[in-house]
């Protein structure tokens, strides 16, 4: 059996260093170190310590929870509108895994959150479409998810698993270019607000000096969009489960929740209108969101102050707005919150 | 449970060596594996493991019956009823529905209404493997080639052995009798370090090298197959027929490596499966090298039992024949296994007829067309229809037609291609490494294993002979 031993204490060897670079290098920030610029930003993991500081500082009391499509809501304009504080909590990729397990974490470690301003994306109701790795893998929210939020064993198991996965070439090669862009970082693509809010540095520098290039960020956009809907036929029964949970423990704890659909772009809006089955389906998830309106706890914000935009240039791709819709976007959910506390539901739609 | 999965590898693998080794006794350690076999088959579908229990305790009683009466005609009754009852199983759940859909066309061609019913049936993973297994046992029994034995535990050990359960080698009993009689000794150092060896190498073939030809030339073909694409190009049809001539080989003789380890773990030598095919001279050497352990129970179960080479040439060819097709259904209920069956069938014996032209050529022409004529078999057996069967051979030989070469949009599969091409060329086979036992080769094994890991995580591949 010695050479059992041996081989054994080999692989503990060999792999040991490696979870250590891992560790070290951090190229995903799933984990801890920061000394090496990193390849992708882990938001779930990034808003939560935000979060968390937030909480510390001055807690919000309203959050916003949902993808890329939500996260560059500038929450002064909640604030101005409201008078409330509030804390962008948008993910990107955000499944309704992710909004399910922000709000538990939310409601749990912040009982003075009163709003939950929840941006829906159509295509999360697709069951093909599962909880990503950067949930699976980040201790706070799967832990959240599955109800067991400090949950030490939980926390330990969810961070052996985010190591685990990680021994993969994919992630080892990752290792390797982070390092290697530790002699020459490039320019971040995006960055974030004490307040979570999403900014887009190389992309606004870019458009200043006319050197975006926007059909090509147009185009890459739309294909993925309208492949993620070729095959995306009906709102599946478990996400629709998780939006309910979601909406039954925040409302049990007098939480007002705005629901919203984030805007396409114009051009793919009507690309995706002109085929019957993906409008279809886009029809449906509109209504099944408003059969969850009960206002003034739960309201469904105006379509038209979300969607009909002010700045039609202002897009970085096929559904990401700029800061200058942004703030009418959030000016629009913003009313909404004000209404639904007021009891207010003429600018609500809850058709 | 695959081989390649961190649930086997981290806990199914750990646990078992561990409570063997820790057993004492004979009859310990049978109940360990013959446990440890059906949890390991049971974690596909736990009621396939009722069918598999049905199976071994059939030949178990069959071995007794026969070794229990001195009358030869008693023996036959007794063998020819247990092979029925394989057959039937067998038959019934890997054919019943392939014949229904024949028997339909068939009855239609002749205008009869009765159309047999198609039924929903689950094939159980590995059927065709313990059936040959089971079968292998009752007619060295009844032949006397092997004594029965009157331990349940040992026989269920050696049909539900995991490590060759589910897709062989095809092992005889009488191959692995000495070793299971002697399973209470003690834990030999050299035959772990040979085992971890095979073991990687096993791993390595698997998940670097099939796995990444696969996930180049797969979504080619499941395109071609449903429609997507209309036709492929002379590029990419030669593409995925070499593809799947390396995918296929370093996928099967990687997965018969790993058994082959996993045995040594245990102190059970599982015989060779793979002997260098693809460097054959010859479609009988290349039977000789590919799946070994089928192609010797063929020949000892089937072609003898139909009086091989003793009645005369042409009935030689007519036993060659009938032999492959079987062989080739063997493999699948499809026409294009029968087709791939007989289309070797008619390979040996043209091989057999101009063996003496052939020896004459230069051995790289003889290798090269073997190798050659071995790729255009597995298009039929690759081929999911004969119209993609077909269509897919149009494309391998008329370039000047379509005057398309364009090769698949994923290059990466040209260069593991050629990776694999390159191995099976100048490389040993895995049976001739001389695998070092002692320690210092134990951090060239775990880096080996860890690498191969890299690769294997977090992706989730089955062997392409669990189909089978």
């Amino acid at each position: 059996m010695r050479f059992l031993w041996a081989f054994l204490g080999w692989i503990g060897l060999f792999a040991g260093v490696l979870l250590t670079a891992l560790a070290v290098v951090n190229p995903r920030r799933e984990f801890s170190g920061t000394r090496f610029p990193a390849l992708q930003l882990d938001t779930r993991q990034l808003k939560g310590d935000l979060f968390d500081s937030s909480l510390a500082h001055e807690p919000p009391s309203g959050v916003i929870i949902g993808s890329s499509r939500s996260m560059n809501l500038p929450t002064d304009e909640f604030t101005s509108v409201t008078g409330e504080r509030f804390f962008n909590f948008g993910v990107f990729n955000a499944t309704i895994e992710d909004d399910l397990a922000i709000a538990r974490y939310v409601l749990a470690k912040a009982p003075n959150v009163r709003n939950l301003v929840v941006g829906i994306d159509p295509q999360s109701f697709d069951a093909h479409i599962g909880p990503l790795p950067e949930l699976t893998h980040n201790a706070r929210l799967s832990t959240a998810l599955d109800g067991s939020v400090d949950s030490p064993l939980k926390r330990a198991i969810v961070i052996a698993r985010a190591y685990r996965d990680a021994l993969t070439v994919a992630y080892l090669a990752d290792v390797v270019k982070s390092v290697r862009n530790a002699a020459h970082p490039p320019e971040p693509a995006y960055s974030f607000s004490a307040e979570g809010i999403l900014q887009y540095p190389k992309a606004d520098r870019e458009r200043r000096a006319g050197t975006y290039n926007w059909q090509q960020h147009y185009a890459g956009c739309a294909a993925v969009q309208q492949s993620e809907f070729a095959n995306y036929d009906s709102l599946a029964t478990s996400k629709r489960a998780m939006l309910d949970s979601l909406i039954s423990e925040a409302t049990a704890r007098g939480v007002h929740i705005v629901l919203w659909i984030p805007p396409f772009n114009p051009a793919l809006a009507d690309s995706l209108r002109g085929k019957p089955a993906i409008s279809a389906n886009y029809e449906r998830v509109v209504s099944y969101l408003r059969s969850r309106a009960r206002p003034p706890l739960v309201t469904m914000a105006d379509e038209d102050g979300t969607a009909n935009l002010p700045n039609p240039t202002g897009w970085y791709d096929c559904m990401h707005f700029d800061s200058t819709n942004a703030v009418a976007v959030a000016h629009s959910l913003a009313t909404a919150v004000r209404d639904a506390g007021t009891g207010n539901t003429e600018t609500v739609a809850a058709r | 449970m695959i081989f390649n999965s961190n649930v086997f590898l981290f806990a199914f693998l750990p646990v078992v060596f561990g409570l063997f080794w820790l057993s004492k006794g004979k009859q310990q350690r049978y109940v360990l594996l013959a446990i440890a076999g059906y949890v390991f088959y049971g974690y596909w579908d736990w009621r396939f493991c009722i069918l598999l229990a049905f199976s071994s305790i059939v030949s178990f009683v069959t071995g007794l019956a026969i070794d229990g009466t001195e009358s030869r005609s008693r023996k036959r009754a007794w063998l020819i009823g247990a092979v029925s009852v394989d057959l039937t199983l067998l038959g019934f759940f890997k054919y019943y529905n392939f014949v229904a859909a024949n028997l339909g066309i068939a009855l239609d061609w002749f205008n009869v209404r009765a159309q047999p019913a198609a039924l929903h049936i689950v094939l159980p993973i590995g059927i065709s493997f313990y059936t040959f297994h089971t079968i292998s046992y009752v007619v060295d029994v009844a032949n006397g080639r092997v004594k029965a034995t009157r331990n349940i535990a040992e026989y269920f050990t050696y049909v539900s052995l995991f490590s060759q359960l589910v897709a062989g080698p095809i092992v005889r009993y009488r191959q692995i009798e000495a070793d299971l009689e002697q399973i209470d000794g003690p834990p030999r150092s050299d035959w772990i370090a040979i085992g971890i060896g095979f073991f990687v190498v096993g791993l390595i073939k698997k998940v670097i090298i099939a796995d990444h030809i696969g996930a180049g030339i797969d979504p080619l073909l499941a395109s071609y197959a449903n429609g997507s694409i209309h036709a492929l190009t002379f590029g990419q049809a030669w593409t995925a027929a070499l593809g799947y001539t390396c995918q296929l080989y370093f996928d099967f003789s990687g997965y018969s490596d790993m058994a082959v380890g996993l045995g040594y773990l245990f102190s059970l030598r599982i015989p060779q499966n793979f002997d260098a095919p693809y460097r054959s001279l010859g479609i009988q050497d290349f039977w000789r090298r590919w799946h070994i352990s089928l192609s010797m129970w063929l020949r000892d179960y089937l072609y003898i039992g139909l009086g091989g080479n003793r009645k005369g040439k042409r009935r030689t060819y007519v036993n060659v024949m009938i032999v492959m097709l079987l062989g080739g259904l063997w493999h699948g209920a499809g026409w294009t296994f029968v087709i791939w069956g007989g289309y070797h069938g008619v390979l040996l014996i043209i091989d057999r007829w101009f063996h003496p032209v052939f020896k004459r050529y230069p051995a790289i022409l003889y290798r090269a067309q073997t190798f050659a004529l071995v790729v255009i078999g597995w298009v039929f057996f690759r081929a999911t229809s004969l119209r993609m069967a077909a269509g897919w051979l149009r494309s391998m030989f008329t370039v000047g037609l379509s005057r398309d070469a364009s090769l698949p949009a994923a290059p990466m599969v040209l260069g593991w291609i050629g990776i694999a091409l390159f191995a099976i060329a100048f490389l040993p086979e895995t049976w001739n490494f001389k695998f070092g036992t002692t320690r210092r080769w134990a951090g060239l094994y775990a880096a080996g294993f860890l690498v191969a890991y890299l690769f294997m995580n977090g992706t989730n591949s089955p062997f392409l002979y669990y189909q089978f």
